[in-house]
């Protein structure tokens, strides 16, 4: 009984081996002779994007979208009460919450000297900086993925496949919401958004966005 | 079938002692005839101070909360990881805290304590699959790599060369930080990585891989770590050929990569809650014990914190001063 376990034991590790060197073979997952582990492809996360965006996430966006002004001054009033009433987070404690948030803008400068570019918002006509846009090419942040209700960790095998997602609802704000766009035209420019923001309390509101019109 | 059974029941006594013997710092702490309900800690090695707070911060809370806990150490071996659960098991645990050792290896033990009635907190990283664990309360690494990255990006003004030096390859958590790393960087095109080499999270081998790769170039202007103790060799290497400027970024939160942050020499590390992680999961642990759920989702992702020059002197222990 316990011999004949054993031997199905070796036969399951040699089996299983045999599997590894088939996935080592593959280059594409080699970077500098080592394997970048884990690079699984198991979960397709440009399909899990394609099929929510437009289906579920603007929507959303639209239907729960609070105006950004209105929803930083009651942050800055009752930033635990407001967090409960309009955030969202997957934890009970040390993460941030997350917002969709909408408005009109002025855009008053343009930063592209980090390829994580930005833009300065004014949202009340007084010429001063309020919020701060992400323009890209680099977006940081997983405000989108943490703000959706419809998204839970529990739903993904492991964080690497929940960190796809967010890289590429990233990478859709970025080919999509950004697509054509050229930061030397923009200064002075006005815009209506919608956009989701992590809020820390002391840090600017870095709003990342699904939605921007150009006036 | 029942001889084989007791056979094992033997050989997982015999793998206790073994630890207990060769920790030392072990202990089982449930006392002859006590009637409190039994907490079991199983970690990896208290050698890496990181898994020792994990182990420290559980058997504390436990305590606390009135329960007799059992500290046990898998040394990220599956094997000695399922004969614990099954001494677990035989002490009829009221739940197990566990750090596992391995995302697939760890299902069936977590499985075998389920079908014997008794639930698995994990912390620190996850397994595979759900519903067979109450609580997975998971330090998002890949999110603490992308922090660490973003600042080490900073550092070096967005461009220049530099050297990553990644953790152990079997270990899920050095391929999960070496893809959040490469997430941001490789997303700058003037920076620019000339060598990447595992240095098996060990002090020593990052010292002796930096030096060879410091003859091969010179003029590298960064290192990104996958942990703090490699982090730690990198930068005495650096040091020893005076070249103290190179910016190096660590991974973990330890009390000797604070130290040197404060000193000047490595620049960032990434803070992972070890310690209140494992408080999470012995509250968790207590919650269910007692009225048969946490109220909360199993899987739970608990974010790290940059550590720099501006909060490091507020690091203490894996955890930060309020």
């Amino acid at each position: 009984m316990r011999r004949s376990f054993l031997l199905l034991y070796i036969g399951i590790s040699l089996f299983s081996s045999c599997v590894i060197v088939k996935h080592d073979d593959k280059t594409a997952g080699k970077k500098e002779g080592l394997d970048i582990y884990f690079a699984g492809d198991s979960f397709d996360a440009k399909t899990y994007v394609d099929k929510m965006w437009d289906a579920l996430l603007i929507p959303y966006a639209k239907q729960n979208a609070v105006d950004l002004k209105i929803l930083m001054d009651k942050l800055k009033a009752d930033e635990a009460g407001t967090s409960k009433q309009f955030g969202k987070r997957q934890v009970t404690e040390g993460a941030p919450f997350n917002f969709v948030a909408k408005g009109e803008a002025l855009i008053l400068s343009v930063n592209t000297s980090s390829r994580a570019g930005t833009a300065e918002l004014d949202l009340d006509d007084d010429k001063r900086s309020d919020a701060i846009l992400q323009i890209g090419p680099v977006f940081k942040g997983t405000a989108i993925r943490d703000a959706l209700p419809f998204i839970s960790f529990d739903d993904f095998v492991n964080q690497l496949d929940y960190a796809a997602l967010s890289n590429e609802i990233n990478a859709r704000v970025r080919d999509s919401v950004y697509k054509g766009f050229d930061p030397s035209s923009v200064e002075g420019k006005k815009i209506t958004f919608y956009g989701f923001f992590s809020y820390e309390n002391g840090a600017p509101v870095v709003i990342t966005p699904v939605l921007l019109e150009w006036k | 079938m029942k001889m084989s059974r007791i056979l094992f029941a033997a050989f997982a006594a015999l793998a206790l002692t073994t630890t207990l013997s060769a920790e030392g710092t072990r202990e089982e702490s449930k006392s002859a005839g006590s009637n409190k309900k039994l907490i079991v800690i199983i970690t990896p090695s208290p050698s890496n101070p990181f898994f020792k707070a994990e182990a420290v911060a559980a058997e504390a809370r436990a305590k606390s909360l009135g329960y007799d806990t059992t500290v046990l150490v898998h040394d990220d071996d599956a094997n000695k990881q399922n004969n614990l659960f099954d001494m677990a098991i035989a002490n009829k645990a009221a739940a197990i805290v566990l750090d596992n050792a391995g995302a697939d290896a760890t299902i069936s033990a977590v499985k075998k304590a389920k079908d014997a009635g008794i639930p698995s907190f994990l912390i620190d990283r996850e397994i595979n699959t759900t519903g067979i664990a109450i609580s997975q309360i998971v330090s998002n690494n890949y999110q603490g790599a992308k922090l660490g990255a973003e600042e080490f990006v900073k550092l070096m003004g967005e461009k220049g060369t530099y050297v990553e030096l990644v953790g152990k390859e079997s270990d899920t958590n050095a391929g999960i930080r070496s893809k959040g790393y490469h997430d941001v960087l490789d997303q700058y095109p003037d920076l620019k990585m000339v060598a990447r080499q595992s240095a098996n999270w060990s002090q020593t081998e990052a010292f002796s891989k930096m030096e060879s790769i410091l003859q091969a170039n010179p003029d590298i202007k960064g290192v990104i770590c996958g942990n703090d103790t490699m982090a730690m060799g990198a930068m005495a290497a650096l040091k020893a050929a005076g070249k103290k400027s190179i910016i190096v970024v660590g991974f973990d939160g330890s009390n000797d990569v604070r130290d040197s942050i404060l000193a000047g020499d490595i620049k960032a590390t990434v803070l992972q809650p070890a310690a209140r992680i494992s408080e999470m999961a012995v509250e968790q642990a207590d919650k269910y014990i007692k009225t048969g759920s946490t109220g909360l989702p199993e899987k739970q992702l608990i974010d790290c914190v940059l550590i720099n020059k501006s909060n490091a002197d507020k690091l203490e222990t894996f955890a930060m001063k309020q």
